[in-house]
């Protein structure tokens, strides 16, 4: 007999009476929906206590609000994807020399970790209640383009913020299936391991940017 | 005293040594006030109550069908791509990742923080076969430069304050000495930032084990945890068979349990969540993922309904910061690798009763650890079970049971029951020792260490009344 079913013949074995079936549990006290004005309000509110760096802007102003960011960061070199709509129009409309833009297909390894000064990524999803933004990483914009450079910048659909965790994964049906790496953001890297003391800037990012596109409809 | 020494049986003497090192004192009680204050406010818009009904029913669901879930589990982190093994005993835990490593001819590994790897001494086991591991969590890599064990489950190194921490640092990697713990941070950021590179593995642990989808959940502030499973071609989960969920719904609850429960935080930096190895057209992302389900007791655990329920922990630690002697002799005084209320009903089974008998005594039994516990596994309840297996005639169903026990005391318990059910006979007894109340010694040790002596009543209650009565 291998290990597992050594393992699974013991559970197997349990002596305790065979239960009826199991109640269905009551989740209601996950059901804590905001209207749509709360929702937005609550996630600026809660990403910046985590020291989250978040600009409104609107669909078509936000590359100027990229280029101020990049500016204002002194950032020279930029990953992004190449497919995703947002990064093609970051790519037509930072077209002006002033900065390197490179899809982090083209970088490998030890370069990705010292060449690029900050990635820019889409996301499939925000929560209001904790202000995360969800990622899911795909062969365009790789699971490292949120991860190494120093700076994150990530675009931010107004339409899509949740209420909570709950809802989101349930209205994105998630129970159906997962791409190989699905993530919650919900700031720039911190740790509290010395003392207690809080420190932004551990081993992810060191700082976190959210543009939101807001909608006036 | 170098931390390695630390183990269960010598409690008592180690509780002594904590107890007069005020520094360690003060480290904990400011540290452990804090957490319970910001846990407190955490749960501010919650119905904490039925959150905790939600917790624990969702853990108890998740035991009651364990076999079906973990082969569901297996089934669906099959089909994600990702290798699955099982392991009897931390041996077998040892053995094959040892192997896994072995075959991609690993000789550098980097960690994100796990406590099964602790509880299995994987590091341990990878040094024998000459592979290196090194600990990418701030306060596990301050730990392992120190050569200590972790001292708190989810903060590694609340032992130690911030010039400790300097202090070692410089030692051992020539940081600058400074009192500014953004410094220390920022220095250990570069010092790894090459080592998650070169790393040949990355080994993590998992919160939560997803049988619906398949998918391994990790929850983290660093980024080290993203780093570890993300950077290197190969990544290695560890977790204790408990740690299954049943559907992804109850994901989002115990999330919110968790990270309010241990740090006070509505929410963690990074919820990872793994459904493989890197697929199709992806660049980046381990090429292989494997997840090694320990049982390494907890199988045993299992076939007892009240012990059973030690395996709802979803590894919070908030009841150590609640715990009133965890407070006061820290960590590394249980001498075993968690330590706290649940180190103290989790580890006799681990390790038999024979070496951790002392631990289910090191409890007031203030009931603050259950009161907290955001899936209401009654901890009390089972540290009184414990005592009583510890003394018992030793049938309980756990190694070690009857191993406290000690034939006087046993004896004189017998008598005193006998007595009390022969009212005649236990009249008698009273009047024996009201006559030879002086007769008690000045010393009875170690009761009258710190105590007054106890001498009994030239009275007792019963006489008292019927004195009453008569007057
Ligand atoms: S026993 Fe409860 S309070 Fe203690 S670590 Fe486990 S879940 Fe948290």
């Amino acid at each position: 007999m291998s290990a597992r079913d050594r393992i699974l013949s013991r559970l197997r074995e349990r002596a305790a009476p065979a239960p009826t079936q199991f109640t269905e549990l009551d989740y209601s006290v996950m059901h804590r929906p905001l209207d749509a004005a709360v929702r937005k309000t609550r996630f600026l509110e809660s990403l910046r206590a985590a020291r989250a760096e978040v600009i409104e802007t609107t669909e078509a102003t936000w590359t100027d609000a990229l280029a101020k960011v990049l500016d204002s960061r002194e950032i020279t070199a930029l990953g992004l994807g190449e497919i995703h709509p947002w990064a093609q129009a970051a790519r037509r409309d930072l077209k002006d020399g002033r900065r390197r833009l490179v899809s982090f297909a083209s970088v490998k390894g030890r370069e990705a970790f010292e060449r690029l000064e900050a990635g820019l990524t889409s996301s499939c999803g925000a929560i209001a209640e904790t202000g995360s933004v969800c990622l899911w990483p795909d062969a365009d914009e790789p699971r490292s383009l949120s991860l190494i450079p120093p700076v994150h910048i990530v675009v931010v659909d107004e339409r899509h913020i949740y209420s909570s965790f709950f809802e989101l994964q349930s209205a994105q049906s998630w129970h159906k299936g997962l791409p190989s790496n699905a993530l919650l953001i919900s700031g720039p890297s911190k740790t509290a391991d010395i003392e207690q003391t809080l420190v932004f800037g551990a081993h992810g990012p060191k700082a976190l940017v959210v543009l939101l596109i807001t909608r006036s409809d | 005293m170098s931390v390695k020494t630390f183990t269960p049986a010598a409690f008592h003497h180690q509780s002594a040594q904590a107890l007069s090192n005020p520094q360690l004192r003060h480290n904990f009680r400011g540290a452990m006030d804090g957490l319970m204050a910001k846990r407190l406010g955490s749960f501010d818009s919650w119905d904490i109550e039925a959150l905790r009904d939600l917790g624990q029913g969702i853990r108890q669901k998740a035991l009651r069908y364990l076999p079906d879930l973990l082969e569901q589990l297996e089934a669906n982190c099959q089909r994600n791509g990702i290798t699955v093994h099982w392991a009897e005993s931390a041996d077998d835990a040892g053995r094959v990742i040892t192997e896994l490593c072995k075959a991609r001819g690993a000789q550098s590994v980097i960690k994100g923080k796990s406590m099964v790897s602790e509880e299995v001494e994987l590091n341990a086991r990878l040094a024998e076969a000459g592979i290196e591991a090194l600990e990418s969590d701030l306060g596990e890599y301050i730990v392992q430069m120190a050569e200590e064990t972790p001292s708190h489950i989810i903060m590694p190194a609340i032992h130690k304050n911030t010039a400790d921490i300097s202090t070692l640092m410089h030692q051992r990697t020539g940081t600058r000495e400074t009192n500014d713990a953004e410094e220390l941070t920022h220095a250990a950021r570069a010092q790894l930032r090459d080592r998650f590179q070169t790393a040949d593995v990355g080994i993590s642990g998992v919160n939560f084990a997803v049988a619906e989808t398949g998918t391994l959940c990790l929850v983290e502030n660093e980024g080290n945890g993203r780093l570890t499973t993300t950077v290197p071609p190969v990544h290695i989960a560890i977790t204790g068979i408990e740690k299954v969920v049943a559907e992804f719904k109850d994901v989002p609850p115990l999330y919110a349990l968790l990270t309010r429960s241990a740090i006070g935080q509505n929410v963690t930096t990074y919820f990872n969540m793994i459904s493989g190895p890197r697929r199709g057209q992806e660049v980046d992302g381990p090429e292989e993922v494997h997840l090694v389900l320990v049982d390494n007791g907890r199988s045993r655990m299992y076939q007892d309904e009240e012990y059973a329920e030690t395996l709802q922990c979803i590894r919070c630690g908030a009841c150590m910061n609640h715990c009133p002697v965890y407070t006061r002799v820290g960590g590394h005084t249980y001498g075993t690798t968690y330590p706290g209320p649940i180190g103290k009903i989790l580890m006799p089974h681990l390790l038999g009763l024979n070496t951790t008998k002392n631990l289910p005594t090191a409890s007031s039994l203030c009931g603050a650890c259950g009161e907290v516990c955001p899936v209401r596994i009654p901890i009390p309840k089972l540290l009184v079970r414990l005592r009583n297996e510890a003394v018992g005639e030793g049938k309980g169903n756990i190694e070690g049971a009857g191993s406290a026990r000690r034939p006087m005391e046993a004896m004189g318990w017998k008598l005193f029951s006998w007595l009390a059910r022969h009212p005649r006979c236990w009249r008698v007894g009273v009047r024996v020792v009201q006559a030879c109340r002086s007769a008690v010694p000045k010393r009875v040790a170690p009761w009258t260490d710190n105590r007054v002596r106890p001498t009994p009543a030239a009275t007792s209650l019963k006489q008292q009344l019927a004195q009453r009565r008569r007057s």
